[in-house]
């Protein structure tokens, strides 16, 4: 449930872009008015193919990139208004894991240097006891103690992803960023993975905003997903909801392209051609080159973010950007 | 009908390691029928990527040794040829795709050079021709714009153009066989649709065997006719996809199908891990390396290592003869009965 009265963490109108140089110089809009929620304890899902602006998301919501427009709203603050004093806190409460662990651990620290790190830049309890965090973080995530003084490349792609967990969690974070954070392992040690994280969750109550390009993971883990195509959020829905009836065309056309374990099962139908150039987004709706219900209309106005169902409870709406839902 | 175009018998690949040989790959025993596509499955370190190289006859020296009693490819035994008779093979007989096609490709230099280079060196084309069979190929590849991908480097290019440009430099001189090494890992699932879409469709028309190496049971569900499943450099299970699938013998199969997320339209169906993890090749457990992971177990799987055998399954030998061959490195093999149960 919401802490004091606001969602945990609330994107509003959220737009990051970037400058781009090459023959002239350009402005590439790679996240478009986004709006979404995560409430404490509850995983949001952010789905999309690369470059459709997951990632910027991710980064934009810490800061690392500066929002061009809109708010992130961490505890009802806004985060991307605030100082370097106050975002540092606030991201001690905020912590990220990356999709190759291989990348984001120093080469030349131990598990427990990687883990000593953030404790020591918060200045997390007496510098005495934060071995025994450290050791305590370590066992959270399933991983022998023998292995606290190895090196990263002594390590197993999953054992390093658990360090990489790890380290997120000893600051005791309110929400995880996990930007594809399973997608490089392999299926037998990404459902680990995944049975660790649901774990956690259940144990710590943290929050995950979990990006991923894989549906089938996302529905393992996500209460409410959003599907972003080319910097927009064409759909946001409970994971139920969304599963059960995905209503724009791009999302089922992602349903269908993920590969079913089955030999049995219909080859799926093929999305043609490609993302287009966040430079030169297509007019109207982003989608409507690669859409298979395409209309007149949706080559000239961009549809509306609009709720197709009555919401059961609070936030259990289901909200699509396409013009098929305009009756 | 199909005929065996390539045929493995007992390769093994030893990879040095501070100062001692590790067996990475122990007797493999495969073949590859005309037309067909053979996925070869397993995890990162079960020898997957070593046994392409080996194939290939790239197994660096200073790195390695792979050692083969029999590598049949039509006419020719790759095992006895040294490295001037493979260079001839390579792109002609037996052709390769990489994982990553921006490293597999040269940065500096067009794809109309580096394609038309392939196709001068193999086909002994002039250039004019090259560079004519050059735009004909990423034409057969699906790319529209074929004379503008030829001038672009390979920065320009999206990641499945890339991969695009890749198939369709491992085609142009027309192989026997082509050995796919997780062409579709680095990109976005609607993407790999198309260029396993496009995989197919050229192994049909010009008759190539391809062999598909991929840690997704997804992808080999979608493409493949056939597969191996590779667990510690040995092959624990080979069957038909259908097969496979539905029924697996080794638990180890079973154990990867029930990891796979499967998107579900109700209730979301739990993925279930392997307990333990893949033991050190150095350090492999005796008898069956799968055992300490497996809950079928007994003295028998510690003791001695299992072979391959014929999994009996009367009156399901519908397809004739070599296609249809369940084969399992297991004491304990599931019933069909109870596999279906495990994975489920």
């Amino acid at each position: 449930m919401p802490r004091d009265g606001f969602p945990l963490l609330s994107v509003r109108n959220l737009v990051v872009q970037y400058r781009v140089t090459g023959d002239r110089k350009q402005l590439l809009t790679a996240v478009n008015d986004i709006s979404f929620d995560i409430h404490a304890g509850s995983t949001f899902g952010l789905v999309g193919e690369s470059g459709s602006g997951k990632s910027s998301i991710a980064s934009a919501i810490v800061q690392l990139v500066r929002p061009a427009a809109g708010e992130v709203l961490f505890h009802g603050e806004n985060l991307a208004g605030m100082k370097v004093s106050g975002m540092r806190q606030a991201r001690k409460s905020i912590q990220l894991v990356f999709q190759d662990p291989q990348a984001s651990l120093s080469p030349r620290r131990s598990v427990l240097q990687t883990l000593l790190e953030p404790l020591d830049h918060f200045a997390i309890d007496a510098a005495g006891q934060r071995r025994a965090r450290a050791y305590s973080a370590l066992e959270t995530v399933g991983l022998d103690p023998d292995l606290i003084l190895r090196f990263p490349h002594e390590l197993s792609g999953g054992q390093r992803q658990r360090v990489a967990l790890a380290r997120a969690l000893v600051t005791e974070p309110e929400l995880i960023i996990a930007d594809e954070a399973v997608s490089s392992l392999d299926v037998s040690v990404q459902a680990r993975i995944i049975e660790l994280i649901l774990d956690l969750q259940n144990r710590l109550g943290i929050a995950f905003l979990f990006i991923s390009h894989d549906l089938a993971v996302i529905q393992q883990l996500a209460n409410s997903v959003g599907v972003m195509y080319l910097g927009k959020m064409v759909e946001t829905a409970t994971a139920s909801s969304l599963f059960r009836q995905a209503a724009h065309p791009y999302t089922r056309s992602l349903l269908e392209a993920v590969p079913v374990p089955d030999p049995a099962h219909s080859k799926p139908v093929v999305l043609e051609g490609e993302l287009p150039s966040a430079l030169t987004p297509p007019a109207g709706c982003v989608f409507h080159t690669r859409c298979p219900q395409v209309m007149e209309q949706c080559r000239i106005v961009e549809p509306a973010d609009r709720q197709i169902n009555e919401p059961v409870e609070k936030d259990a709406t289901h909200n699509v950007r396409c013009h098929l839902w305009n009756s | 009908m199909s005929s065996i175009v390539l045929s493995v018998r007992n390769l093994n690949i030893s990879l040095r390691a501070a100062c001692e040989q590790v067996q990475v790959v122990d007797r493999l025993s495969f073949s590859l029928n005309s037309g067909e596509i053979l996925g070869l499955v397993g995890e990162s370190g079960c020898g997957k990527s070593i046994t392409a190289a080996a194939l290939m006859g790239l197994v660096p020296p200073m790195a390695g040794k792979s050692v083969a009693e029999q590598i049949q490819l039509g006419e020719t035994d790759l095992a006895q040829l040294d490295e001037a008779g493979m260079r001839r093979i390579r792109g002609s007989g037996i052709s390769m795709v990489f994982q990553e096609p921006l490293t597999a490709l040269d940065p500096v230099f067009t794809i109309g050079s580096q394609l038309s280079t392939v196709i001068r060196r193999h086909r002994g084309e002039n250039r004019r021709r090259a560079r004519h069979s050059s735009i004909d190929m990423l034409d057969r590849v699906g790319m529209a714009d074929a004379s503008r991908i030829m001038k672009s480097y390979p920065h320009q290019l999206s990641g499945g153009m890339r991969q695009r440009v890749m198939i369709a430099m491992a085609m142009a001189c027309h192989p026997t066989v082509l050995i796919a090494d997780e062409p579709t890992s680095a990109l976005d699932v609607t993407t790999q649709t198309q260029i396993l879409e496009q995989l197919s469709e050229l192994a049909q028309s010009f008759g190539t065997a391809i062999l598909l190496i991929t840690h997704d049971l997804g992808v080999v569900a979608q493409a493949c006719d056939r597969a191996l499943v590779m667990y510690c450099g040995r092959i624990v299970e080979e069957a038909p996809v259908g097969t496979l699938f539905s029924e697996p013998a080794h638990p180890y199969t079973a154990g990867l199908l029930a990891a796979v997320p499967r998107i579900s339209n109700g209730e979301v169906q739990r993925v279930r891990a392997i307990p333990g993890r893949v033991p050190n090749p150095a350090e492999l457990p005796a008898g069956c390396h799968f055992a300490d992971r497996c809950s079928r177990t007994d003295d028998q799987c510690r003791k001695q290592s299992p072979e391959l055998q014929t999994i009996n399954k009367a009156g399901d030998m519908k397809d004739s003869g070599q296609e249809s061959t369940h084969r399992a490195a297991c004491h304990h093999p599931l019933p069909p009965s109870l596999a279906t149960v495990v994975s489920e």
